[in-house]
């Protein structure tokens, strides 16, 4: 038999990128949520050590102030991973929707019927195949990834390319949160009155100060 | 919120993008919003027999869905 070795493969992100899902997860587990979206990974960028994250903080888009945003928006992550431009297109506010729900039953039972929603979501003890579609799997926890997280990741793979860069940094995983146009990402910056264009320049910004110029 | 003229174009509307997006997430949003009222209703004390009937269904149906999870709050 011929074996043959394997040319080793170069992680897609960065070491310092990819501390951004699994930061994203840890958010995610630690708000009790049954899924990690875009906006967990806003609050592990906004709180990581980097320019690009710097300048998110310059602008207001603190971890705290992104946190706090999510927990109204997500409504307990009953109503964080819906299609709501899909639903006002036949006529549901889905923000009005989660008001009242918040407003009559609490954050608490509304977390208590999203985790019931996604019964296999949660506390997944192995690893299983028929597990539902992408996401992290931790310390014995499995969380899916909602669709916007693969969005962030296709928007980021396409500049890598398009920038002929070995590996997906920091900068293009932010530039592509901010480059979202569903999810809760565009509601958590619109609440936290900094239009995306102005923190997408200044991520740019401070990672061409940062970066080295290109060698000959 | 858009105009009741708006809605009815786009419900109207042959995009099936658009469609197919919305009857998926009208479903979800249905899902949910029945687990969030069952819970509510077996905490009040409801029998499984009321809610299978303002939901349409029988109430071994309701009981299948449901039961495992609302049955201890009740």
């Amino acid at each position: 038999m011929i074996r043959r070795r394997r040319r080793p493969v170069a992680p897609l992100l960065t070491r310092e990128a990819r501390a951004i899902p699994m930061g994203g997860f840890e958010q995610a587990r630690r708000l009790g949520l049954p899924y990690v979206g875009c906006e967990h990974w806003l609050i592990a960028l906004a709180g990581a050590d980097h320019p690009a994250a710097a300048a998110l903080r310059e602008h207001g888009v603190t971890p705290e102030r992104v946190e706090e945003q999510v927990v109204r928006l997500s409504g307990g992550g009953l109503f964080g991973d819906l299609d709501a431009e899909a639903l006002a297109a036949v006529g549901i506010d889905v923000d009005a929707v989660r008001d009242r729900m918040t407003e009559t039953f609490g954050l608490e039972a509304l977390s208590r019927a999203g985790h019931a929603a996604r019964p296999r979501a949660v506390s997944r003890s192995r690893w299983d195949p028929r597990r539902p579609g992408p996401g992290v799997h931790a310390n014995g926890v499995f969380l899916p990834h909602s669709p916007d997280v693969m969005k962030c990741l296709h928007g980021a793979r396409v500049e890598q390319q398009a920038r002929h860069d070995a590996q997906i940094g920091v900068e293009l995983i932010a530039l592509s949160l901010l480059s979202l146009t569903t999810g809760l990402v565009p509601p958590v910056l619109a609440a936290l009155g900094t239009p995306a264009a102005t923190l997408r320049a200044a991520v740019a910004d401070a990672c061409r100060a940062t970066r080295e110029p290109p060698q000959r | 919120m858009e105009t009741s003229a708006e809605i009815a174009e786009a419900a109207g509307s042959t995009d099936p993008d658009v469609g197919l997006r919305a009857v998926a997430a009208l479903r979800m949003l249905t899902e949910r919003l029945e687990i969030l009222q069952v819970d509510n209703a077996r905490r009040l004390g409801w029998s499984w027999q009321d809610i299978a009937v303002r939901l349409g269904v029988t109430k071994q149906t309701v009981h299948r869905k449901h039961g495992k999870r609302a049955g201890r709050l009740g």
